[in-house]
């Protein structure tokens, strides 16, 4: 009896736009729910599935600037000229190798002027590297590996995954299903608040708490898939990280109080980096490593 | 001798025939995904991109596009797009585009309502806006979004970073092509 409802309705749920609402339609054709009640689910889901569509690229964008700004806000920036070049063409190589070379507004690196001992990565591309941890670095390689990893965040858009899903959710749902030319003064003042609370949320996980261990595994794995296609040394992200520990154990903040598992990962670093095999850096990339140490 | 000579041409006509078939599958391989593809638009979903006369990051610029330029998809080649634009053709690099069946311009200068949809540039016109972040920016004067705009107005010359990558003994960029 119930195959013939369906072979019934089946013009109808050709007619259906989304997977509910053909259950809802079934579910009231074979009496399981009223019709009233098919209403409630769909206009549930309706605004269930407009909450999932994600953030775009050039919402990326806005989030990683704000989280910038505010980073900006507490640290101050190292405006030498030379080290932001160098620390650039190094991120840039690392970019253009990995599997995200573009975001909305492409990959900016720059210095902070502070001795703690950490990098971050804002949403969409901005990323910051300490004095503290240039100064831990050995040579050029190691400092790649820096920034190799927060590429890793980015292309994976870990920053983005910090966001309290029912922010996001009142984002879209304040947006409503009409396309407005602008926004009503009100939506604006919705939208300023969750924008808010959007960089706190991504603020909170880059420089407070620190990102969860499998996000870091990933975006070591994504860093050192830059690191060989790059050409840099791969097994420099292993000597790099034993530098954090040992850098750890002396009581060193900053990046270690966000990145606790350091032990952890040298380990699955070490697993990943067994095939590796590069040749020795060249003497220009030795030179140019020291001159621009010599600054920091 | 008459039942050799039916022979032959008995083999000769499946040989054909496989020839024909061969033929179709090869056309059906390699053309018709073509033709397939031919004609798919994709959309810039980032600020500004590159259409490269090879798929590599430093071969000679063909174009310039923006965010919301529609291009005309003819092939792909593993992490880039053959495109068509404004008469050029050239390639692009997947991550700077997007699929979309909308013109973008209607969204931003609301000259017309796009439908409800999921595709990321056309909704992309709502949510997180320039709009929004400025009204941030004068309730918290306190965040440092000058610093910011001085930070990504930082440029590097495509020549400079090659030099360096080949002083360094570095790949330019291999892998993605």
């Amino acid at each position: 009896m119930k195959a013939r409802i369906l072979i019934l309705l089946l013009p109808v749920l050709v007619g259906c736009a989304t997977a509910t609402e053909v259950a809802t339609t079934v579910g009231v054709g074979t009496g399981v729910i009223t019709s009233g009640q098919k209403q409630a689910i769909d206009q549930t889901a309706t605004k269930a599935e407009r909450a999932v569509r994600p953030i775009t690229d050039r919402e990326e964008y806005y989030i990683g600037r704000g989280v910038a700004a505010r980073i900006l806000s507490q640290y101050r920036f190292y405006n030498d000229s030379e080290t932001i070049w160098y620390v650039s063409h190094i991120g840039n190589t690392l970019a253009i190798n990995s599997p995200r070379p573009y975001t909305y507004g492409g990959y900016h690196f720059a210095v902070l002027d502070t001795d703690e001992i950490n990098a971050f990565a804002c949403p969409g591309g901005i990323i910051f590297i300490t004095r503290g941890m240039l100064k831990l670095v050995h040579n050029e390689d190691e400092l790649a590996a820096v920034l190799a990893h927060e590429i890793g965040h980015v292309v994976q858009k870990h920053g983005l995954k910090a966001i309290n899903k029912a922010r996001w959710t009142e984002v879209v749902t304040t947006l409503g299903t009409e396309a407005a030319r602008a926004y009503t003064g009100a939506q604006l003042d919705s939208l300023i608040s969750l924008f808010e609370g959007t960089i706190d949320d991504v603020f909170q996980t880059l420089v407070v708490r620190g990102y969860g261990r499998g996000d870091e595994h990933e975006a070591d794995k994504v860093g050192i898939g830059c690191l060989q296609a790059s050409g840099y040394d791969p097994a420099e992200f292993h000597h790099l990280l034993v530098s954090l520990k040992a850098a750890q154990k002396g009581g060193a903040g900053g990046f270690l109080s966000t990145h606790p598992n350091i032990t952890d990962r040298i380990e699955k670093v070490s697993m990943g980096l067994k095939s590796a095999g590069e040749s020795p850096a060249p003497p220009e990339r030795i030179a140019r490593f020291k001159r621009s140490a010599s600054s920091w | 001798v008459g039942w050799g000579v039916q022979a032959e041409m008995e083999i000769a006509d499946t040989m054909r025939r496989d020839q024909v078939r061969r033929s179709v599958l090869i056309f059906m391989l390699f053309f018709v995904p073509a033709l397939a593809m031919a004609g798919k638009m994709v959309t810039v979903k980032v600020q500004k991109s590159t259409v490269f006369h090879e798929p590599n990051f430093f071969s000679r610029s063909v174009v310039s596009v923006e965010y919301g330029d529609q291009l005309e998809m003819l092939e792909e080649l593993k992490d880039w797009v053959h495109v068509a634009f404004r008469g050029q053709r050239g390639w692009i690099h997947k991550s700077s585009l997007t699929s979309s069946k909308f013109n973008l311009g209607t969204v931003f200068v609301g000259t017309s309502s796009p439908s409800a949809t999921h595709d990321e540039v056309a909704i992309a016109g709502k949510g997180f806006t320039p709009e929004v972040e400025s009204g941030y920016r004068q309730s918290h004067r306190e965040m440092n979004y000058a610093l910011v705009d001085e930070i990504e107005s930082y440029r590097l010359e495509n020549d400079s970073l090659r030099d360096f990558i080949r002083q360094g003994g570095l790949k330019i960029g291999e892998a993605q092509r």
